[in-house]
């Protein structure tokens, strides 16, 4: 039996726990999904947003935002549907305010809980009188049951605080493609500016795991879902690993087409890795605990 | 043997304890003879039920045991444990061709379809050779092991005994070489321990593997974590590739894994285990057939295992090849056989660890461990054990049991009390004595000459070495020869076997025995009026005792 686990983000961010890995769970043989490199969509984006020291003065203060940028709406959002994931069928959205003086430092980001807007901006919960000054404002969308296929939307900006608006750091839009029977929604970015290593990734959405690990790292975590990356550059190799409990898939199942089997916990473990002199990465994909069709 | 059959058609015997063997596209049989140091060709008779007739034979360095047969099958390679080389043969008349020097316990050896490159695995030591064999010379370089986790850790990754290829994403190419192994951790900064070395994670298996173009570890690290389970391969010794799947044969755990051989590190990717019976050192997958098949050398038995997805982890059919020990080994030799390589007795250690995890092949494993007296290398047992107390680097124990139930107690063993325990201790300990030494090639001419010379030098009351260690074993006293900052005495042990066992020390601190021998000069014996001639000689006497 799985005791009920405590959920620990910071903690989980950092290493894997290996908690729900109770013996008669590890007994169980994983079952494995057949991928090919090609079933998953990419797009052409940059690994990060890069921080500009333009963005702050001499005490390390972020300055303000030169008028033009300030008035320019760093995304439409017009044709996007609204980021809400209470309805019957919502989109699962989450907006990340960065840390002010250390926009890099993704352990240091303030995590919103997950995005509840109004009708006018998905990003209303950041802006406001109050919050004068520009800051990192990153939104990312998942709309797992868009009827034309699932996509997910990310948007990393420099936001005026009080007008919503500013400037568009890094921008895009992919599809995605479910995998392990819709616990996880991947694509991939590819890098053509970066070294060989950075120069692709794989991007794996999931309901939050309650202990997860990614080699690539995490873009973020919240109590509806997560982001982790895994390289799939030349000379890489990478792993994940997710511990996803019941109360996650049930939130996660607002979200998804198809509704998962709400399970004690499930395990999703994806590896990345491509030899110098390979063709194309490997990636390998097993699931235990959630007894699904894979395929 | 007839596997469909289930019986043993005929019986060859050979002169000498069969390692590795290989069978050619034409039916002949390549053999490896560890004791003997040979290696042999076999021919098959005209029926299965007539043995095989010897074809030809050539003589190794010390120890061969890895083997493998070039793609085009014109040469034959052959590595030596003990000898330290890897040698390649004409595999038609078994005429050498070269011999090329290598690292401590070469084991596994794999040479790429081009026949560019042979790689080969040790079974200590941190690294996985690359000979050039294009090169003239043969020149060597190695693939490091040390990195886990992105640092340069304490770590140490050996039981190096197996290398497989991995055809990648790209038809044409291995890209890929699977090493299974096991990360240790000496635990070198800690200043005082309770056991060996450090506890967390004290034996963490793993699948390194090697991206051949590259030559560095795919990714560039080991990634060790999670926490100790019973069911870990610790000691594994033969793989073999069924498709996208490897099969992992381990000792301690007497199971064969099915592991994903495509993930970053297959061992933590496991989508089967058959059960086999003890002591699994050899496995082959049936090409084309979800067959393979399991030798399991201390059952002295041959299992068939089924590879399709729905079959049972059991067994398909078990095949007892012999009901007769081996030479010089007994019943109760046999059960401690069975003791030194247990993974999960609890009596003998908390963690999981055997005794064959630091006593590779009952030998050492070259790392100095941090242990309750401080920095102590692993001292060798194979061969050594017949010398008498006392035992350790201090000498400490009196007697073989005294000191294995400390190496217990430091292990976090449960120890061992009542009386079918106390029959086991008796068996592990007959077992320490009757274990295999090396068998080394005798010396040539010239080679026996400074040999000779060497002896001479080390009795020579001049240099003084005879007085502690008569006929280079040992005058059962301790000295401070080492300079230790508390003037702590270190036992004299017994040069037997000293030429391979490098580092030099109970702290490992003379990389060679070359080192050594200038380093010691004034605190041990006397040397520094040696000249190199008669330093080569001395290395030499001390390198064949
Ligand atoms: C973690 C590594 C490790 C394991 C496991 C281990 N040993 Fe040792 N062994 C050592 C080290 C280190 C020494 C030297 C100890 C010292 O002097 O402090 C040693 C020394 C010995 C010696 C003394 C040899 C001599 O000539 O003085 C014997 C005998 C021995 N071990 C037997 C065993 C047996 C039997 C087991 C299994 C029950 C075992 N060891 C398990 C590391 C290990
Ligand atoms: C006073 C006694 C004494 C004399 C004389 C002596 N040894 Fe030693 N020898 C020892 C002791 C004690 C050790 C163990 C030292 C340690 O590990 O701290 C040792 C260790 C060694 C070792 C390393 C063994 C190992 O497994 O690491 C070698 C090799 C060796 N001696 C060779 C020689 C030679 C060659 C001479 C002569 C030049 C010599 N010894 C003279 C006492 C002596």
């Amino acid at each position: 039996m799985m005791k009920p686990s405590l959920v620990f983000p910071a903690l989980a961010l950092a290493i894997s726990l290996d908690l729900a890995a109770t013996s008669a769970q590890a007994e169980e043989p994983y079952r494995f999904q057949e991928l090919r490199l090609a079933e998953i969509p990419s797009v052409e984006a940059e690994p990060d947003v890069v921080w500009k020291d333009q963005h702050y003065d001499e005490k390390g203060k972020p300055r303000p935002l030169p008028d033009i940028e300030r008035s320019r709406l760093a995304a439409d959002w017009s044709g996007l549907p609204r980021p809400r994931w209470t309805n019957e069928k919502g989109h699962a959205a989450v907006v990340r305010i960065r840390n002010l003086y250390h926009p890099d430092d993704h352990q240091a980001n303030q995590w919103l809980r997950y995005l509840q807007s109004d009708d006018t901006s998905p990003i209303a919960m950041a802006c406001g009188p109050d919050t004068g000054e520009p800051r990192g404002v990153d939104t990312y969308l998942l709309e797992a049951s868009r009827p034309e296929g699932p996509r997910y939307t990310v948007l990393e900006a420099w936001l005026d605080g009080r007008t919503c608006k500013g400037l568009a750091l890094r921008r895009y839009q992919a599809a995605v493609k479910p995998l392990a029977g819709g616990l996880a929604y991947a694509y991939r970015t590819s890098c053509a500016r970066c070294s060989a290593a950075e120069s692709a990734t794989l991007h794996v959405v999931i309901p939050s795991g309650f202990s997860s690990s990614a080699t690539g790292g995490f873009r973020y975590w919240t109590y509806l879902m997560e982001h982790l990356e895994l390289p799939l550059g030349p000379g890489t190799s990478g792993s994940l690993q997710a511990f996803v409990e019941g109360a996650s898939i049930r939130a996660w199942n607002h979200v998804v087409p198809k509704p998962l089997p709400i399970v004690n916990v499930a395990e999703l473990r994806i590896e990345t890795s491509f030899a110098v002199g390979e063709d194309e990465p490997t990636i390998v994909l097993a699931i235990r605990g959630l007894n699904i069709p894979l395929s | 043997m007839d596997i469909d059959g289930r019986v043993v058609l005929a019986t060859t015997p050979v002169e000498g304890a069969p390692s590795q063997l290989v069978v050619l596209a034409d039916g002949r049989v390549v053999v490896t003879l560890r004791d003997s140091n040979r290696v042999a060709v076999l021919e098959p008779a005209s029926a299965p039920e007539r043995k095989l007739a010897l074809l030809c034979e050539a003589r190794t360095p010390s120890e061969p045991i890895g083997l493998f047969v070039a793609p085009n099958e014109s040469t034959l390679f052959v590595t030596s444990g003990w000898g330290r080389a890897l040698t390649a043969f004409a595999s038609d008349t078994l005429e050498p061709r070269y011999a090329v020097p290598l690292p401590r316990e070469p084991r596994a050896v794999y040479v790429e379809p081009s026949g560019r490159r042979a790689f080969v695995s040790h079974a200590i030591g941190d690294e996985i050779s690359i000979v050039d064999l294009e090169d003239p010379l043969h020149s060597r370089r190695s693939v490091d092991l040390r990195r886990h986790n992105g640092e340069n850790s304490s770590r140490h990754t050996g039981q190096g005994f197996v290398l497989t290829a991995l055809v990648g994403t790209n038809p044409e190419h291995v890209t890929r070489l699977l090493a299974p192994m096991v990360s240790v951790d000496q635990d070198a900064g800690s200043v005082s321990t309770e056991t060996y070395g450090s506890r967390f994670l004290a034996a963490a298996p793993l699948v390194a593997v090697v991206d051949t173009t590259s030559e560095a570890l795919l990714g560039r690290n080991h990634f060790v974590s999670g926490q100790f389970r019973e069911t870990v391969c610790t000691l594994p010794r033969a793989a073999a590739l069924a498709g996208e799947r490897l099969l992992l044969a381990c000792l301690g755990i007497d199971a064969v894994l099915e592991l994903e051989a495509r993930a970053r590190d297959p061992m933590r990717f496991e989508r089967r285990r058959y059960r086999v019976p003890a002591g699994p050192m050899g496995v082959a997958a049936e090409p084309g057939r979800e067959r393979a098949v399991v030798w399991s050398q201390f059952a002295a038995a041959v299992s068939v295992l089924d590879l399709r997805e729905s079959a049972k982890a059991t067994p398909a059919a078990e095949i007892i090849v012999s009901k007769d020990l081996p030479p010089g080994l007994g019943a109760v030799e046999a059960r401690g056989r069975i003791l030194f390589h247990a993974t999960n007795d609890p009596r003998i250690s908390g963690d999981g660890r055997a005794c064959a995890s630091c006593h590779i092949d009952g030998r050492e494993d070259g790392i100095t461990w941090q242990t309750p007296e401080g920095r102590h290398q692993t001292i060798m047992l194979a061969g050594r054990m017949n010398e008498g107390a006392p035992f350790g680097w201090r000498g400490e124990t009196t007697t073989l049991r005294h000191h294995v139930g400390r190496t217990m107690k430091r292990l976090a063993g449960r120890g061992v009390f009542g009386e079918a325990d106390s029959a086991d201790l008796d068996a592990l300990i007959a077992y320490l004595k009757v274990m295999p030494a090396p068998v080394r090639v005798e010396p040539d001419e010239t080679r026996r000459a400074l040999v000779t010379r060497g002896r001479e030098l080390f009795a020579d009351p001049r240099q003084g070495c005879a007085t502690c260690h008569p006929g280079g074993g040992t005058d059962r006293a301790a000295y401070d020869v080492a300079r230790s900052p508390y003037r702590i005495p270190f036992d004299t042990p017994s040069l037997r076997f000293v030429g391979g066992t490098a580092p030099y020390f109970h702290d490992g601190r003379y990389a060679t025995l070359g080192d050594l021998l200038r380093g010691v000069d004034g605190t041990m014996g006397h040397t520094g009026s040696l000249s190199d001639e008669e330093l080569r000689a001395l290395e030499a006497y001390l390198e064949d005792l």
